[in-house]
């Protein structure tokens, strides 16, 4: 299976992530579409690695998991605040970083 | 073939899937979709070969984060709070800027890339007929020493499964030879040779690893604690 086609793969998904993180008002939404981007540069990352016959995609992908695990830890500890504060996570009614 | 046909089911599961994401109103619908998106790119990955991150996958992005997101959404019980607007204003705006993104990446995923980026081994097979070379035998010694293979355990165990009587790496002819790089390095996505490289060649990103996951402990804790008028100092 040549590389190409799981590179397309791979763009398809992250567009997809951009547009929702464009549309979408919700922030946990928001977040999900972050995930579906980091996962698709995954995708991309471990079919260039075997391309290459070199497994330092795979160690790459492993990191980005460790980063988007502690991200979205933090993430949605931000929400839960932000909820608390407003009673909202509409990010049209979010939109000033005023307390 | 098995494996043209595990990247069309799986990559038509993982495009629905990610566009039911951002399609369902209800978070939940949209948290569920994402687990179907996570599983159908482990399975991807196991097609690739990476059988060690096609696990991780299921196990940290299927499991742990999505029982996160799925937490939150029910702890602040969203459903309730379904703005009749879910979507912006923009969003034809939007959709444009994403088509031409798209068609950008993919216009890069086929033209750039011009097939240069091939493991040698991958190069078609000149000299199948002579001797191993002594380019396939300097792969397969920097293959042996990123993996820390012994000599032994790859004539013992990997020669004699790709040329019948035969036990020794340098009596292999070339075309041999290359199926034995190309088996070596098919097995790269393996937990044990993973490992071995992340203990060695990879041991410094991995501790700054912890140092993150300890940062982002803390954080939530400091993020998410409520101050007690009683016991504020």
């Amino acid at each position: 299976m040549a590389l190409q086609y799981y590179l397309i793969l791979s763009a398809l998904l992250f567009t997809i992530g951009v547009i929702g993180v464009l549309i979408r008002r919700n922030a946990i939404i928001i977040f999900m579409c972050i995930e579906l981007m980091l996962n698709a540069a995954n995708l991309a990352f471990v079919a260039i690695g075997r391309e290459l016959g070199d497994a330092s995609g795979q160690i790459f992908v492993f990191f980005v998991m460790t980063v988007a695990a502690a991200e979205v830890a933090i993430g949605l500890a931000i929400i839960v605040s932000v909820f608390r504060h407003r009673e909202t996570i509409n990010i049209d009614e979010i939109n000033t970083m005023k307390g | 073939m098995a494996e043209q046909i595990l990247f069309i089911i799986f990559g038509i599961l993982a495009v629905g899937s990610a566009i039911c994401v951002i399609a369902f109103k209800n978070p939940i619908h949209s948290a569920l979709a994402l687990v179907l998106t996570f599983f159908s790119l482990a399975g991807l990955f196991i097609s690739l070969g990476a059988y060690f991150v096609a696990a991780v996958q299921v196990i940290v992005y299927a499991g742990a984060i999505m029982v996160l997101f799925l937490f939150v959404i029910m702890l602040l019980n969203l459903g309730r709070l379904q703005a009749a607007r879910q979507i912006n204003k923009a969003k034809v705006f939007a959709v444009i800027v994403g088509l031409i993104l798209a068609a950008e990446a993919i216009y890069i995923g086929i033209k750039v890339y011009d097939g240069t980026a091939v493991a040698p081994s991958q190069r078609g097979g000149e000299a199948v007929g002579g001797a191993i070379t002594s380019e396939q035998l300097n792969q397969i010694v920097a293959i042996e020493s990123t993996y820390q293979l012994d000599r032994a355990q790859i004539n013992n165990t990997y020669v004699p499964k790709i040329a019948e009587q035969k036990n020794t790496v340098e009596t292999l002819t070339a075309g041999e030879a290359d199926q034995l790089i190309k088996k070596l390095q098919g097995e790269m996505g393996k937990p044990d040779r993973i490992g071995t490289i992340l203990f060695t060649k990879f041991l410094l990103p991995f501790e700054v690893t912890s140092l993150i996951l300890l940062a982002a402990l803390i954080g939530v804790i400091v993020l998410v604690k409520r101050e007690d008028p009683n016991t504020a100092t």
